[in-house]
């Protein structure tokens, strides 16, 4: 446990080290949050009926763009070699570091979305299944991040591509993260099976991501 | 965790559509060391890297046989039992000179109270809460070095290991194989200037072929 | 089958089969096309239900292709033949160009029948996101410029995709019949036995088609590597003469 801990914890210190850490994703939410009403119109029936689908997107891109950090500094500085060789084995290495990216940009959002609501006129009673769903779903979201972040992890500046090859697999977790959310928020009739299915996704994606990524990483050794 | 001896069979690698080396066999015992030598391009680096586990040979097995047994190889192969100096520092810009040594003693479950000695041998100590961002190239090798200090591992495997250091460095790096050495380790190291220990064998590389002539295709479906 | 792992053989077997293949996927379009304009109308649809004979299996193909470039690519890393990944490599672009034929067939068909060009229909939808899939496995391709490299880790996307394809096309689905359920089919007409054997015949149409173009892609890129390999042989031996030369002017200097 002690080796991954001890990495668990440098990844996170140097995330928040480095240029604005955890400001820079808050941030990011508050840009594109504070946009949409611009976009759309300051409506609030319609701020409410879009709130719940644009803050998942806004936590969609968030760990999209973001992706590509996973691997990157440690490969540049030659660690990536010795974190898959040297200690644990690789698979949990790679567990930790999606563990450590997803407290680094997932849970900022997680924390700063009672403000975000706020702002959007997320519907009554909308707040806790929301966080709860995200919270849920972006676990999921960091594994499939990590997978397309090793698959092009020798490749520089490749956002745009692990962008295309992850969209598509963003989309189920999407439709049932909105969907779960919209089903707690106003009680309809089948409350959970949505909440179940986004939690069997978000499972399989943990447990897929760290082989899938340590072959990745080894074929792209 | 004392190694009996380390034996190669076969060995082969490729970098993209070259063939850098081909049916590589040798085999070292405690207290042995070899050389690497060849041209740039020749595979001195791949090989090192496929003696870490870093990077799979395309054809050929690596066996590590350990002192406490030494009939059977290692069922984890050579995985966790190498300190790998590499020609990058694997050093955090962000991390003070105590914080990276720290975290790479405690990710490879070395000795945490070693850290302090380890940075006066190499010659840190005055500097430890620096961060590593403002070490010179030189020091960023003395603190790499550092960790063969306070994790010990059996193989040392070191790709130029003499780059930027100066005579002074130089002279603790021989010291450090020596001690090594002399404690039943296995020193592999690829230079192309004398390292200053009498190594007990060189390996010379000489550049590769091409793939994807018919003849190669035809060896690969056989295999 | 591993027979043909070798390019030569390949090259060999592929050139004498090709032109029967051609000429197959020809003949077959030509009784297909003919069986498409003559067999009877949907009455609920009209002239417009015959483009569900390119639309159907097009999708098919999108479809199975991604199946045959991800088995191609298994093949390819476990028994390291360049050949099975060359197959994965190169079915990827058709695969696309069918997905993207899906799509189009799937506009053309929307515009008349429901007033827009684009409709978030649960099928067209599946076959919109296969087809960004097709495009970040090429991307693959492009981008890791080591080809034997390129290969293992597009076998990854390639697995982890067809882990995806029903879990996106159940999700699609369950998203759709949230919303507003539509269909490309003729589901609620009967289907005349005429045109059941003209859907099959595109369908072995298109399959030849597919065959054909795999085939004459793959002799391409074989081409295109044996006159590289040969290129870097040249360059080699250059580099080797000028070095005798080098040192032998070295050595010509030598006072002894």
């Amino acid at each position: 446990m002690k080796p991954l801990l001890a990495l668990f914890k440098r990844d996170i210190s140097l995330f928040f080290r480095s240029g604005g850490g955890a400001g820079q994703a808050i941030g990011f939410y508050l840009v594109v949050v504070i946009l949409f009403p611009f976009g759309v119109g300051p409506e609030l029936n319609l701020l409410a009926r879009i709130s719940i689908g644009v803050l998942w997107v806004v936590l969609l891109l968030a760990i999209l763009l973001s992706a590509e950090r996973i691997f990157a500094d440690d490969l540049e500085d030659g660690s990536l070699t010795l974190l898959l060789t040297a200690g644990p084995l690789p698979e949990m290495v790679i567990l930790v570091k999606l563990l450590a990216h997803w407290v680094s940009i997932a849970l900022p959002l997680l924390v700063i979305t009672p403000l975000l609501g706020l702002l959007l006129n997320l519907p009554a009673g909308g707040l806790w299944p929301l966080v709860l769903c995200m919270f849920i779903g972006s676990l999921g979201l960091c594994a499939l991040a990590t997978i397309g972040a090793s698959i092009l992890v020798s490749i520089r500046r490749a956002n745009q591509i692990i962008s295309l090859l992850i969209l598509p697999l963003y989309i189920p977790t999407l439709i049932f993260g909105v969907s779960a959310t919209t089903d707690l928020t106003f009680q309809l009739d089948q409350p959970y099976t949505a909440l179940l299915i986004l939690t069997a996704i978000s499972l399989i994606s943990l447990i897929i991501a760290p082989f899938a990524a340590a072959q990745a990483l080894k074929a792209n050794a | 965790m004392k190694i009996d001896r380390l034996k190669t069979q076969n060995l082969s690698a490729q970098k993209g559509e070259r063939q850098l080396f081909e049916n590589i066999e040798f085999e070292l015992s405690a207290g042995q060391s070899m050389l690497l030598t060849g041209p740039n391009g020749s595979g001195k680096t791949t090989l090192l890297h496929l003696l870490s586990g870093s990077e799979q040979p395309r054809s050929g097995q690596i066996d590590m046989f350990m002192a406490a047994n030494p009939t059977e190889p290692r069922g984890d192969g050579v995985i966790g039992i190498s300190h790998f100096i590499t020609h990058q520092d694997a050093l955090k810009k962000n991390l003070t000179v105590y914080e990276n040594l720290r975290f790479w003693t405690d990710f490879m479950h070395g000795d945490n109270s070693r850290i302090d000695t380890a940075l006066i041998t190499v010659g840190l100590e005055p500097m430890p809460h620096i961060l590593a961002a403002r070490l010179s190239a030189g020091q960023k090798k003395r603190l790499m070095l550092a960790r063969l200090l306070t994790v010990s591992r059996p193989l040392w495997l070191l790709d130029e290991p003499s780059v930027s250091l100066d005579s002074e460095g130089q002279k603790l790096l021989v010291k450090l194989m020596h001690e090594h050495i002399n404690a039943g380790g296995i020193i592999i190291a690829s230079s192309h200037i004398p390292l200053g220990i009498e190594a007990t064998y060189i390996l010379e590389l000489d550049g590769g072929r091409y793939m994807f002539d018919d003849d190669y295709i035809m060896e690969d479906a056989a295999l | 089958m591993f027979g043909l792992a070798n390019p030569t053989k390949f090259m060999r077997f592929s050139g004498i089969l090709l032109p029967y293949l051609i000429i197959t996927t020809l003949g077959l379009f030509g009784w297909g096309l003919y069986m498409v304009f003559t067999a009877p109308e949907d009455y609920l649809q009209g002239p417009l239900s015959r483009i569900l004979y390119v639309h159907a299996p097009s999708a098919y193909l999108a479809q199975a292709a991604y199946v045959f470039m991800a088995l191609a690519n298994f093949t390819g890393y476990i028994w390291r033949h360049p050949l099975a990944d060359m197959a994965a490599k190169n079915a990827a672009p058709i695969g696309a160009t069918f997905a993207l034929l899906t799509i189009i067939t799937g506009m053309l068909w929307g515009k008349p029948a429901w007033g827009t060009w684009w409709v978030w229909d649960a099928r067209l939808t599946s076959v919109f996101i296969l087809f960004i899939m097709y495009l970040g496995y090429i991307a693959i391709w492009q981008v890791i410029e080591d080809q034997v490299k390129a290969a293992r880790v597009a076998t990854i996307v390639a697995a982890v995709g067809l882990i995806n394809i029903p879990i996106i096309k159940f999700s699609v689905e369950w998203w759709n019949t949230l919303h507003q359920p539509a269909s490309l089919t003729t589901s609620g007409s009967a289907i005349h036995p005429s045109m059941l054997t003209a859907l099959l015949i595109m369908f072995a149409a298109f399959t030849f088609l597919f065959t054909s173009l795999l085939f004459i892609s793959i002799r391409t890129e074989i081409n295109r590597r044996r006159a590289r390999a040969m290129e870097m042989r040249i360059l080699q031996q250059n580099i080797a003469q000028t070095n005798l030369s080098t040192r032998a002017a070295i050595n010509n200097q030598e006072p002894d």
